[in-house]
């Protein structure tokens, strides 16, 4: 009898661990589709005297970019030529990250005179 | 039209050469130095006056440019606004009254008053055109009064990361100027 509430408590343990993993899954396929999965290395630009800097950022393939907006308004990352995606507010304080497919050029959309770009080393 | 954009440039040069006038006098240590109090209510109080100005041009304006714009100028300034009262409290500071806000605050019943007898296209290139007189006068006031002035260090701080800030809506401002026709 022991063995067979063992097995069950097992089961439950199991069932919920799966369950777990399939959220996690759930939560990284609603972010935008140019995120990917995270990468080990952390390339930052820092977002202050509205300025974006680096405002030319250079990477390798799979890094992740680190935006930290450290300046007294919000500010977001868009792409700049067809505006296909943006990061949304990132308010003072606060940050966002991606994981680049392509080389893109961006812009605040609040602050459009604000621009940078990233390139991914081939 | 033509007095009211005279007004708006004889308003920005007027603010402007009080500003010269307030510089030279405490250069030449003859008038009132501002405190820092002082300096915390002319920051909040030139922040909240353009909140005012962009809340109106949001009420009344249908251009789409002007509207960006002034949607931009209310939350950029309200964030700093939040800053520096955030900054006062923790310091212990009481924004205090003094010549220079004043001058801004009588200025900013005189801007609204010639706001509210226009709308449409008219309004729209007041707004623009006193958004960059403005901006140009804040500006120099910042750095010609406000930041050699200040005694505390994170409340100069504020003021020097604005500034970058202020530089920006004065080019958005120019910008807006030349599409609205």
């Amino acid at each position: 009898m022991k063995d067979f509430f063992l097995a069950i408590v097992v089961l439950i343990l199991f069932a919920a661990v799966i369950s777990c993993n399939n959220k996690n899954t759930e939560k990284k396929s609603d972010t935008n589709s140019a995120i990917q999965s995270i990468s080990t290395h952390t390339d930052t630009v820092i977002i202050q005297g509205m300025q974006f800097q680096p405002a030319k950022l250079t990477i390798n393939s799979g890094d992740t970019v680190l935006w930290i907006n450290k300046d007294i308004v919000t500010h977001n990352v868009t792409e700049d030529t067809a505006q296909t995606w943006t990061s949304g507010d990132i308010v003072v304080d606060s940050s966002w990250r991606l994981v680049p497919k392509n080389d893109f050029n961006y812009l605040c959309s609040i602050h459009p005179t604000m621009k940078g770009s990233v390139t991914i080393n081939k | 039209m033509r007095n009211l954009f005279k007004y708006l440039t004889q308003w920005g040069v007027g603010i402007i050469a009080f500003v010269t006038l307030f510089s030279l006098n405490t250069t030449a240590k003859e008038t009132v130095k501002l405190t820092d109090p002082e300096i915390a209510s002319v920051a909040v109080t030139a922040n909240q006056i353009d909140v005012k100005y962009g809340e109106i041009a949001l009420k009344k304006s249908k251009n789409a440019e002007v509207r960006k714009f002034a949607e931009t100028m209310v939350n950029d300034h309200n964030s700093i606004i939040k800053q520096a009262t955030d900054l006062a409290k923790k310091l212990g500071v009481t924004p205090k009254d003094n010549p220079v806000s004043q001058s801004l605050v009588k200025g900013e019943k005189e801007i609204i008053a010639k706001f509210s007898k226009l709308s449409g296209n008219a309004f729209d290139k007041a707004y623009i055109a006193n958004e960059v007189a403005y901006h140009e006068a804040v500006i120099k006031t910042v750095k010609d009064v406000l930041i050699p002035q200040t005694q505390n260090s994170q409340l100069k701080d504020l003021l020097v990361k604005a500034s970058p800030l202020l530089e920006h809506h004065l080019e958005m401002a120019k910008e807006a100027k030349a599409k609205v026709k």
